[in-house]
């Protein structure tokens, strides 16, 4: 009886999604961009403003961009930092009633290694990791956060966006449960991912990397030739089999580690929000992912 | 014959050297051979044998996965499997247990139980239905 009251209050609120206009949200991250669709599913308009392909580090708002946020019912972004420009433009957004929703307020953050390197070469931890969603139960409580955003905003829309909710939950869970079944084929001994920078902090300490990276959190420095030695000792010394680049990064460096410690390159990873292709969507991301990892390292 | 016990004592002894000769050649030197084998295969340094059983409530096909080690499963739907991994003593490898019960099968449950020298390291048990996959974390002996 309860699942047909549900069904019924689905259907309806689904015939109303029709003849409303849909909410507008503009999205400064493209894990956030996705979650939404899969939540707000015909009830939402999404607008990437920052979309796949474009290094969201070095992205600063155009007018044109600036106009498109502002007229949006509400604005995604990751938090924690990786939007640097946010904190400048949430009042005056506020202000013009756009509620802001930031997935690093609900999750719990971690540490990554900072831009300025000892002299010894070693890697100081202390500044907050941005990259959130390399993490699934991050993005799980990410996921009921823009649930809670959208029934504030669209309550007639409820029980739409909670089944919504719950379905996509049930596929992160199952998501969850794939990528650690995959990642039992690497040996313990051999977990350890050198990335161009420092992005993958989140999924290393849920499922037990350990990260080398060429850079930072932010790519806002290059690395000096002393860092890359100590690099280079380090993936010596623990016999690292393969190397990753990333999406939106020069890989110049990274081939002359590859070339100077003869570790393979083990293909890209999608590091700063969802890919193209099968890696347009978050779970698409985390199974490119994760695949070219256990690859490379099995 | 019948009138020398001397001659039967040694006619019996000798029909006994006889026999027992090929059966000491044999058997003799294949103690030691095996005693060496079966030392070195059960102490390598730094490495143990991790049991693993499997135990599910109706029959299933049974699989166990580590890392650097074949995969391991039952020819036929059973209710009960073993497995045996040599692995690191100091940092063994976390497995992969996979059951694939029938169609006819409804909710059912796996259990896993790791051991070394008898010892249980690890006990986990699973709930699911028609496929039941999942991870046992092996903590160090």
């Amino acid at each position: 009886m309860l699942r047909f009251v549900l069904i019924i209050a689905v259907v309806l609120s689904s015939a109303t999604a029709l003849l409303a206009q849909p909410l507008k949200i503009a999205s400064l991250n493209t894990v956030m961009a996705d979650l939404a669709s899969e939540v707000g599913g015909e009830r939402v308009e999404v607008a990437d403003i920052v979309h796949a392909g474009v290094d969201p580090h070095l992205y600063e708002p155009a007018p044109g961009d600036w106009k498109r946020i502002e007229t949006a019912d509400m604005l995604l972004a990751g938090g924690l930092g990786f939007e640097a420009y946010l904190d400048r433009m949430r009042p005056s957004l506020e202000n013009a009633g756009v509620r802001v929703v930031v997935g690093g307020d609900v999750i719990r953050p971690i540490s990554g290694v900072c831009e300025n390197h000892s002299k010894e070469g070693h890697h100081h931890h202390g500044v907050i990791d941005p990259h959130w969603w390399h993490s699934i139960s991050n993005t799980r409580a990410v996921v009921f956060q823009i649930r809670d955003a959208l029934i504030a905003e669209d309550p007639e829309g409820k029980a739409f966006y909670e089944v919504n909710a719950e379905a996509f939950d049930r596929r992160l869970v199952a998501l969850d449960k794939w990528v650690r079944l995959q990642v039992v084929l690497i040996p313990k001994a051999s977990r350890v991912l050198v990335t161009s920078h420092d992005a993958l902090g989140y999924l290393a300490s849920e499922y037990g990397f350990e990260v080398l990276p060429v850079q930072g959190l932010t790519k806002s420095s290059q690395p000096s030739s002393q860092q890359i030695a100590q690099l280079i000792r380090e993936i010596k010394e623990k016999r690292v089999k393969a190397i990753f680049a990333e999406s939106l990064e020069n890989p110049k460096v990274l081939e002359q580690i590859t070339a100077e410690t003869g570790a393979c390159s083990a293909g890209s990873l999608y590091a700063d929000g969802v890919g193209v292709g099968v890696a347009s969507t978050y779970e698409g991301m985390m199974k490119h992912n994760i695949g070219t990892i256990v690859e490379a390292l099995k | 014959m019948r009138g020398f016990p001397l001659l039967q004592i040694l006619s019996v002894g000798a029909g006994l050297l006889l026999l027992g000769v090929p059966v000491w050649m044999l058997t003799s030197h294949r103690p030691v051979v095996s005693d060496a084998g079966a030392i070195r295969l059960a102490s390598p340094p730094g490495i143990a044998v991790f049991s693993v059983q499997l135990t599910t409530t109706s029959p299933a096909l049974l699989s166990v996965m580590a890392a650097n080690h074949p995969t391991c499963e039952s020819v036929e739907p059973v209710q009960q499997f073993e497995a045996r991994f040599e692995m690191p003593s100091t940092q063994p490898e976390d497995l992969a247990i996979i059951a694939r019960f029938g169609p006819e099968a409804g909710p059912e449950a796996l259990r896993a139980e790791v051991r070394t020298d008898g010892r249980l390291l690890a006990e986990k048990t699973f709930w699911g239905e028609g496929e039941i996959q999942d991870v046992v974390e092996i903590p160090m002996p």
